[in-house]
Order: structure tokens, then C-alpha cells, then sequence
């Protein structure tokens, strides 16, 4: 783990955020001066999931869409198979990211993340083809996801201001 | 092993909560955490003793607050703690460390240039993450000095896990501790004693004081050793921010003057610590993570 001692400009460091749309929106926090923290001295950790107000966000986010999803899932499946159902993808997505990840995602956490992920995407592809209400939840997913992949691009383009702004701190 | 052994586990101080958390730690997805900890914080307030002791202590630091309030907050301090506790066991297993902050940077420079010091600090933040932190800004190492666990499992458990940078000295034996502390600070290295916390362990002393204007009783063990050591007493509080953030207070040292009335000398130098600890844990009364009886109440 790097760190990034008494540079306050450190704390909106694209590369302690984790989502595209995250580390664009810090991007654009950055060029305004950053207030001086009243403290003696200060440590930064460079760390993609650092940052408070994006974990919680994500979070939030997350709760807020699997939970209109998840019993209008459970109506669709019948009682008895839906715990079998609902773990195929979680199994199909571990051995899939094993495979294709030549082991870099070994950890549990990582695994997890991205089958509750694939869950969710699968889910609100599923529900915002239907009439109900809750397609507004599944839209609103495909919004996001949508946001995050266009940051991503931006990002891309603007990856020499990034290294920039890291070299300035010290990495 | 018994069947009152095998519940024991489950305990609020049982070896199965801890068990638990690594578990989370190791494979619950980050965006999942907020929640995990919010429910499990709010389980734990069907904790009685620890939940009555937390609020007995917000009631002296917040004196006429509504005891609805007080749930509240307590509630909050719990929350707290499972954070703490979480940060812990990420860095213990993953080596994450969180973004620290120095206020009084200058008697924490001087604590870690001279040979030997006594670190008096509260049931506040993560001695571990602490302790990590001493190992990478100085060449001394760490003593802490604290409670055994009850449980065995749970004592297990812990010696298991524990951080590399720190060595932890338990309160079992009052005199062979005093002569091993001693002896540790002889050496150079930095002890480190909660002084928050009085009646740890049967037959260790206590000194009175004065806590939000009620008195108590204080472990006259840090002041006894810095005596005998002529080393004198850094107030250190490792505060928790936020999410992965915390921040390091060190107060200005607390000298023990020698004098032919020792017991004197102990008790100002007590009343100075009281006062110290009463500054900050007003200001961080959700995050003084005192659930012992006989704290402040």
C-alpha cells in the first residue's frame, strides 16, 4: 500500500476512488484548492476503495435497487427453486472470473463484488422489460451504469492530467 | 468440551463474534459493509450491560440529556466501535490502513526520538492500527498493557491474530508485569497503558479522580512506573473520523515530579490525566468505547 504524506491535493487522487464516475467527479473537485486540514501533519493511503462519500454512495445505491428487486425476483420463481436459481449466476460468475482473470481476483471479497454485481445487472435486465413499477429501479441501475462507463471514457482521455496530478503528490 | 464451554462462544465476549467478523472481512463485498455494520451494531444493543454501561457514561459526559437521546447515541458509539473493530481485522488480514491525521505532532516526535516512554491513551480507535503506525514512523516497538480476555477461545483467538509491531503484556500478575514494564522501557521501548478503565483486574491499585464532575478511581499503575522510570506520561487518543480515517492526538507530557510524598505527586499527576481524558472524550463521547461498570457513571 503507497502513501501520500502532508499533500492535501492527495485526498482527490483519482486513484483512491474506485468508480469511473467517482474518480471523474473527484477529478472535477480537484481544481478548486483544496482547504488545508488544521492538523499538524497528514497521511494519505492510496487505496481504490478509500474514499468515504463514494463507499457509502455505492452502497446506498446498491441496498436501495436490490431491495424493490428482490421480491418482485422471488413472485417470478417459485418459492421452492428460487435459492437454487439465485445461485447459478453467483457459481457461473466465481468460475468465470477464475478463468478469464488468470487469478488476479482470487480474493473472496473481489469474487463476491462482482457476482452480487452480475446479480443485480441480470436482475434489472429482467425487470425493466416488465410493466411494473419496479422498472424504474432497474432503469435507474442501466442510468448509472450507463454514467459510469461514459466517465470511463473521459477518464481514458485525460489519464496524462491523472499521472500529473499523482506525480505532484509523489507517486 | 461442555455444553455451557461450547454456548459460552456465543457470549457477547465469545471467540464465535470475532470468528464472524473475519469471516466478513474476508468475504463480504465493500458495498454490503455499511449495511452489515449498521445491522450488527443495532443487534448488538440487545447487549444489556454494555448498552446500560454506555448509556450510564453519556448521561455524566451529557448531564441532563433524555435517556431517548442517550439510546441514540449510544447506538452511534456501537456503530462506532464496529468500525474500529472492522479496520482492525482488514488490517490484521489485508493490510489496509487507513488515512491518518497528527494533531500535537511535536510531543509525538519527542515521545518516539527519546528512549523509553509511557503512552497513557483510553478505550478510543485501534491500538493495532496504532501500533502498525509506531513501527513505521520509529525504530521502537510497542508494549501494550492490557485485561485478559474471559473466554479462553476468545484469549486464543486474539494471540492468533494479533499485529506484529505490537507485544502485549496481560494484567495477570501485577508485580511481575511492573518489573517486566520496567525493564521494557529500560530498554527504549514505548509502553502503552489505557488509563480510562479502573478495577481491570483484582489487585491492581487505583487512584481517585475526578471524571465529569464524578468521582472515580484510576489505574495508579502508569504513574507508579513513570516514577520508578523516571520517564514521563504522553497522552495519546487515537480518534476514528470516519470511514478509514483517524486521527492521532498527543497532549503535552505529563511530568511526575519525585518528591519524599509520592502519593501526592501520583494524585496531581492523576487529576492532570482526568482532565485530559475529559477534554476529549466530550468532544468524542461517540467513540469512547468504555463498557465496563464503573466508568464515569
Amino acid at each position: 500500500m503507497r502513501f501520500v504524506q502532508d499533500c492535501p491535493e492527495a485526498r482527490l487522487l483519482p486513484s483512491r476512488f474506485h468508480f469511473a464516475l467517482a474518480r471523474l467527479l473527484a477529478m472535477a473537485r480537484s481544481y478548486a484548492t483544496p482547504p488545508r486540514p488544521d492538523v499538524d501533519r497528514i497521511v494519505y493511503a492510496i487505496d481504490r476503495h478509500q474514499n468515504a462519500a463514494e463507499h457509502y454512495a455505492v452502497s446506498i445505491w446498491v441496498v436501495f435497487s436490490a431491495l424493490p428487486l428482490k421480491p418482485a425476483a422471488a413472485a417470478a420463481v417459485s418459492v421452492i427453486l428460487a435459492p437454487i436459481v439465485a445461485q447459478v449466476p453467483l457459481v457461473v460468475v466465481g468460475v468465470l472470473v477464475l478463468l478469464f482473470n488468470r487469478g488476479r481476483m482470487r480474493d473472496s471479497v473481489a469474487i463476491n463484488s462482482a457476482a452480487g454485481m452480475t446479480l443485480l445487472f441480470l436482475a434489472s435486465a429482467y425487470f425493466a422489460q416488465r410493466r411494473s413499477p419496479v422498472r424504474f429501479v432497474a432503469w435507474f441501475f442501466f442510468v448509472v451504469v450507463a454514467l459510469n462507463a461514459l466517465a470511463w471514457v473521459i477518464l481514458t482521455l485525460m489519464r496524462k492530467r491523472i499521472r500529473q496530478m499523482e506525480t505532484q503528490c509523489g507517486i | 468440551m461442555t455444553a455451557s464451554a461450547w454456548w459460552r462462544r456465543f457470549g457477547s465476549r465469545g471467540v464465535f463474534w470475532r470468528q464472524l467478523l473475519r469471516f466478513g472481512i474476508l468475504n463480504c463485498p465493500l458495498w454490503l459493509e455499511p449495511v452489515a455494520i449498521a445491522w450488527w451494531s443495532m443487534f448488538f444493543l440487545l447487549w444489556s450491560s454494555g448498552r446500560r454501561t454506555v448509556m450510564r457514561n453519556l448521561s455524566a459526559i451529557k448531564p441532563g440529556s433524555l435517556a431517548v437521546v442517550n439510546f441514540f447515541r449510544c447506538y452511534r458509539v456501537f456503530w462506532n466501535y464496529a468500525w474500529t473493530i472492522a479496520d482492525k481485522v482488514r488490517f490484521k488480514e489485508s493490510r489496509v490502513l487507513p488515512d491518518w491525521e497528527f494533531v500535537g505532532w511535536k510531543h509525538f516526535e519527542e515521545m518516539q526520538a527519546r528512549g523509553g516512554a509511557i503512552l497513557l491513551t483510553a478505550h478510543m480507535g485501534s491500538y493495532d492500527l496504532g501500533a502498525h503506525l509506531f513501527s513505521e514512523t520509529s525504530g521502537h516497538s510497542i508494549v501494550m498493557v492490557r485485561a485478559p480476555e474471559d473466554d479462553p477461545e476468545t484469549r486464543q483467538f486474539e494471540e492468533t491474530h494479533s499485529a506484529e509491531a505490537l507485544r502485549v503484556e496481560f494484567t495477570t500478575n501485577s508485580t511481575e508485569l511492573a518489573i517486566g514494564l520496567l525493564g521494557a522501557i529500560r530498554e527504549g521501548h514505548i509502553v502503552a497503558i489505557q488509563g480510562d478503565r479502573d478495577r481491570v483486574t483484582p489487585g491492581i491499585s487505583d487512584l481517585p479522580a475526578t471524571l465529569f464532575g464524578k468521582p472515580v478511581r484510576l489505574p495508579a499503575g502508569p504513574f507508579a512506573l513513570a516514577m520508578a522510570a523516571r520517564v514521563p506520561i504522553y497522552p495519546v487518543f487515537n480518534v476514528r473520523l470516519g470511514r478509514r480515517r483517524y486521527r492521532l492526538v498527543t497532549r503535552e507530557p505529563i511530568e511526575i515530579v519525585r518528591t519524599a510524598n509520592r502519593e501526592a505527586a501520583c494524585q496531581e499527576a492523576v487529576q492532570v490525566w482526568a482532565r485530559e481524558l475529559e477534554t476529549i472524550v466530550r468532544t468524542c463521547w461517540y467513540q469512547w468505547f468504555s463498557f465496563e461498570p464503573e466508568s464515569a457513571s
